[in-house]
């Protein structure tokens, strides 16, 4: 079993994004002292073989005394949630070397969370947008997980994050009560990811905003003069950072604030993940919303 | 701590080029993609100003630099300076104790007492204060440095320093300091040295210090005892300048930063009071104080002059000299007319020119003046007589124009200037034109043709002079401007001649015809002038060249050129090793010299006929005689003027000035190598190894920096 003190470097980037996800979310379960598995449903459905982490609620205790082999019970409504991720591609998230990438580390991500979705028998679904290009794929519960491994090394990071009209039409027709969890750096020049955000709140669904900022522009470790070149506008600007550093962090976390306090306003969990950090904490957030959400 | 190697300091320059570097290196312009430029304000990406970034990157680059260079000059600790001793450590202590004559002044830092006993009481603290197992030697040092005490114990050097004085010489202190540094080398292995120096820093002493390396690893000390500069008034020289007639001129020196005012000036001849001037003397400057006539009777004299100021140093306040007189040239001028008023005789224009001041006569007399010439006027009758005189024939015989000529005077005179007389022989109105060419026809330049006036209808009925040789003796002064015009003359008669074949036309009238002739007979010379020695033929006897013309030709006659005027005998500095060269005609030959205490010393010369370390400290006349008591020399020594200067110089300026290095090459010096070697720590190989890890350090921040 992998630890709890699971780094990515360590595993492969795109090369085994199931593998990866799968380590980082049982990773990520090892060190809950409760199931994750809620939500289960009232309607009995059929058995399935206890895995750990199986709330010791459900499991059968009947079969177990009479079979010596644990089973837990499934009911019919445990599949009807929805989930979507929104993935960020545009070109503010390509920054960053190896794993702290941040386009990258939104990926493994959004791999871990779909994993984790799957294994809770929820319905994932997956949206990969910049302002050229949008990929998506909707909630499904079968093969779904097939579908999403295929799709998010496909992205690629480039252009800004204005919503693209066909995401507005997609956005238009969420209607129906699920989870939302929207990964961006949320450095649109417009503000669209925290417009995106607002949008699925209004539509219902209970938002999980993760912020990935690298370390690179979080602490603007640059030693030298350098030409700074904006990834979405191409603008270019003499930078002496060390000159820049002060008053640069403090523009960086009062907008980091203030996307905190717009999302504050709404009802939207706000996180803000380094990518030098592990993102278990990122899902433990999703599943603690997800938790209060759906189960009483 | 101290520099092997001082000069490679200059290389601290090479510390404004990481400065410079880093002041004028611009940002590469990596271009780096970023995620969003928002939070860049504006402001922010301008870089007008030059400034120095990565202060920490240039400060490892300069200290980087300036240890290079540190390691270069290649620095080392040791008890120079004022190093502590190791009070167990056993002390090896030169002395350098100045002995120059400025020693002798006053202005001490003992109270009352002169440079000299302090440096004595100062020489003895320090003797006295080593211990029995320390080594000292005391070097003194004068016109030549010298061990006065070799190493031994400081008892020791105590006893040899009682009986030194302060010597009446110059001194030169770096040679001191060379002897005191090469004695080092004899010091006891492993004793710490050190070496003092007792001075009273005179300025003019301790100009070239730095000329002098002293082994390195030498602890120094310099105890100054004078304390400030001392006003002093000093006699510093005499010169003898002009010839007509001659004038003594002393110079004073006043060192000192006030003004003197009627200094008195006090001169004896032959140890008798002569005169006295006053004089006045601007701070810090000098002045020439011209001697009145000594008017003095042929031969030596010895004079004394003596300035009364009351001064710190009373040395140099006397200055001796001796001068010659010289015998006056004997001229006889023969005047037909000696029954006529002076100024009517035909002679009294020469007599006038050869002697302004008429003579009392007896030439001898200690009391007559100074003269170039002794002029006596006689009869043509008388001139049979004197020119077989028994006290010997005169030098010059002036021959006015004479109506005739004696039969045998020709013949006398002729014999006369085979003999070595001059002659001189004039034209004039009433001369004997016959009886010259028949009695002197044979003994003049040329014969007489009579008598010529100019053409009374020519616009200027006179002649005048036009060349004379620039290359003759006699008209030498004339070249110089503003000595006279030999134009200017202007003459209404004159003989016609016609020249012999032995004679020299030294100058001519302007038509080319000659005005002074000059032959040689047997070894005598004759001069002839082709116009009167009065105002009858010519103004020329009123002009100015007449005077110097007359002299310079009387002078030419007599053979005497620049011995007939006045001779200072040479003036030496004091020094007890002088050297003295009578040439190699006195070679292996015994004199004796009177000194001016009234000793006579006797020395013997070498081969080359020079006298060798003779004292000659004491101030005087001295005059070098062989045995038969003849005198060979006469000279003065005074005090030297150098030291008269008592201006001091400040310790530190000393020690600026002190050089150490390293005398590794001379293996003489082996085992005092080793010593002081190991005396030393020199730590520019730790520098050296401070550099590497820096070096290292810096190339992983400036990597860093550019990451």
């Amino acid at each position: 079993m992998p630890s709890s003190n699971f780094n990515l470097e360590m595993i492969g980037d795109e090369d085994d994004l199931p593998l990866l996800a799968r380590s980082i979310v049982e990773g990520m379960l090892t060190g809950l002292h409760r199931s994750p598995y809620v939500g289960y449903g009232h309607e009995f459905e059929s058995y399935r073989p206890y895995a750990p982490g199986d709330n010791l609620r459900f499991v059968d205790w009947k079969v177990w005394s009479r079979t010596d082999e644990w089973y837990v019970k499934l009911f019919e409504d445990e599949t009807n949630f929805v989930g979507h991720i929104f993935l960020d591609a545009s070109g503010s998230m390509d920054l960053g070397t190896g794993g702290e990438h941040k386009y990258r580390y939104g990926r493994r991500l959004a791999a871990a969370l779909a994993y984790l979705m799957i294994i809770q028998r929820d319905a994932p679904g997956l949206v990969i947008w910049n302002a050229r290009e949008l990929t998506y794929l909707p909630p499904r519960h079968s093969k779904q997980q097939v579908e999403i491994w295929a799709a998010l090394p496909q992205g690629r990071p480039r252009g800004n994050a204005a919503l693209p009209d066909d995401l507005r039409h997609l956005l238009e027709g969420i209607t129906r009560r699920g989870m939302a969890v929207v990964i961006s750096d949320f450095l649109a020049e417009k503000d669209e990811a925290i417009e995106l955000c607002e949008t699925l709140r209004n539509h219902r669904q209970e938002v999980v905003a993760f912020q990935v900022l690298c370390p690179q522009e979080c602490d603007l470790s640059l030693e030298e003069d350098v030409v700074l070149v904006d990834n979405e506008t191409g603008e270019e600007r003499v930078v002496q950072p060390d000159e820049a550093r002060a008053n640069y962090q403090a523009l960086l976390e009062a907008f980091c604030a203030g996307i905190e306090k717009r999302c504050w306003e709404v009802g939207i969990d706000y996180h803000r993940l380094r990518t030098d950090a592990p993102p278990e904490e990122a899902l433990r957030a999703y599943l603690l919303k997800r938790e209060s959400t759906f189960v009483g | 701590m101290a520099w092997l190697y001082p000069l490679f300091l200059t290389g601290m320059a090479a510390l404004a080029a990481p400065v410079l570097i880093h002041l004028l290196m611009k940002a590469q312009g990596r271009k780096i993609p970023f995620s969003t430029l928002r939070f860049f304000t504006t402001s922010q990406g301008t870089r007008g100003k030059k400034k120095i970034r990565h202060w920490l990157l240039l400060l490892m680059r300069l200290l980087m630099v300036a240890l290079l260079v540190a390691a270069f000059a290649r620095p080392f600790w040791s008890a120079t300076g004022s190093g502590d001793i190791p009070p167990q450590q056993r002390r090896a202590v030169v002395i350098l104790l100045d002995r120059s004559a400025s020693m002798q002044a006053q202005g001490s830092d003992q109270a009352g007492a002169t440079r000299w006993n302090a440096a004595v009481l100062a020489t003895r603290k320090i003797l006295e204060g080593l211990s029995a197992t320390d080594h000292a030697a005391i070097v003194g040092d004068a016109e030549q440095a010298e061990v006065v005490a070799p190493w031994g114990s400081p008892g020791m050097a105590l006893e040899l320093l009682a009986p030194l004085t302060p010597t009446n010489e110059a001194g030169r202190l770096a040679d001191g300091l060379l002897l005191a540094g090469s004695l080092f080398a004899h010091a006891p292995p492993g004793a710490q040295r050190e070496l003092m120096i007792v001075s009273d820093l005179q300025k003019t002493g301790c100009l070239d210090l730095d000329s002098v390396s002293l082994p390195i690893g030498i602890h120094y000390e310099i105890k100054r005892v004078a304390t400030s500069q001392a006003s002093n008034l000093a006699i510093t020289d005499l010169t003898l300048e002009g010839v007509a007639p001659p004038v003594l001129k002393a110079t004073l020196g006043n060192f000192s930063q006030d003004k003197i005012e009627g200094a008195r000036l006090v001169i004896s001849v032959d140890q008798q009071p002569f005169s006295q001037i006053t004089v006045d003397i601007g701070k810090e400057s000098s002045v020439q104080a011209t001697l009145p006539n000594l008017a003095l009777s042929p031969g030596w004299h010895d004079l004394k002059m003596e300035v009364k100021q009351n001064d710190a140093l009373a040395l140099d306040n006397q200055f001796y000299a001796s001068v010659r007189v010289p015998q006056p040239i004997t001229v006889l001028v023969v005047e037909q007319h000696p029954e006529e008023k002076i100024y009517r005789r035909s002679s009294y224009f020469i007599t006038s020119a050869l002697d302004p001041t008429p003579e009392t006569g007896d030439t001898q007399s200690p009391d007559a003046s100074y003269k170039t010439f002794a002029v006596t006027t006689l009869s043509p009758e008388a001139l049979f007589r004197a020119l077989d005189a028994d006290s010997g024939p005169p030098q010059v015989v002036v021959l006015p124009p004479l109506a005739e000529i004696a039969p045998g005077l020709g013949a006398a005179l002729k014999s006369y200037v085979q003999r070595g007389g001059g002659l001189l022989v004039w034209g004039g109105p009433g001369i004997g034109i016959l009886d010259y060419n028949t009695e002197l026809g044979d003994l003049l330049p040329a014969h007489f043709d009579g008598v010529e006036t100019p053409d009374e209808t020519a616009l200027d009925a006179n002649w005048q002079l036009g060349w004379w040789s620039g290359e003759s003796s006699l008209f030498q002064m004339f070249q110089k401007p503003g000595h006279g015009d030999l134009t200017l003359p202007k003459f209404r008669q004159r003989l016609k001649l016609e020249v012999g074949p032995g004679a020299e036309v030294l100058a001519t009238y302007d038509d080319k015809t000659p005005f002074l002739l000059s032959s040689k007979v047997g070894r005598g010379r004759i001069l002839m002038i082709n116009s009167s020695p009065d105002t009858h033929w010519s103004d020329w006897p009123i002009h100015k060249t007449f005077l110097p013309l007359v002299d310079e030709m009387t002078l030419f006659l007599a053979q005497n050129e620049g011995s007939a005027s006045l001779l200072l005998a040479r003036s030496l500095a004091p020094t007890r090793h002088g050297e003295f060269d009578l040439g190699t005609d006195r070679a292996h030959e015994q004199v004796r010299i009177a000194r001016p205490d009234g000793k006579t010393i006797q020395a013997q010369t070498d081969e080359l006929g020079m006298l060798h370390r003779l004292d000659l400290e004491q101030p005087g006349p001295y005059q070098i005689r062989n045995m038969q008591n003849e005198e060979l020399q006469r000279f003065c020594v005074n005090f030297p003027a150098v030291e008269s200067n008592l201006e001091i110089t400040d310790a530190h300026e000393i020690t600026g000035m002190l050089r150490f290095q390293d005398v590794a090459n001379d293996p003489s010096h082996a085992a005092d190598n080793f010593s002081s070697l190991q005396a030393r720590r020199e730590f520019g190989p730790w520098l050296m190894l401070l550099l590497l890890p820096l070096l290292l350090l810096e190339l992983f921040w400036a990597n860093r920096s550019r990451a």
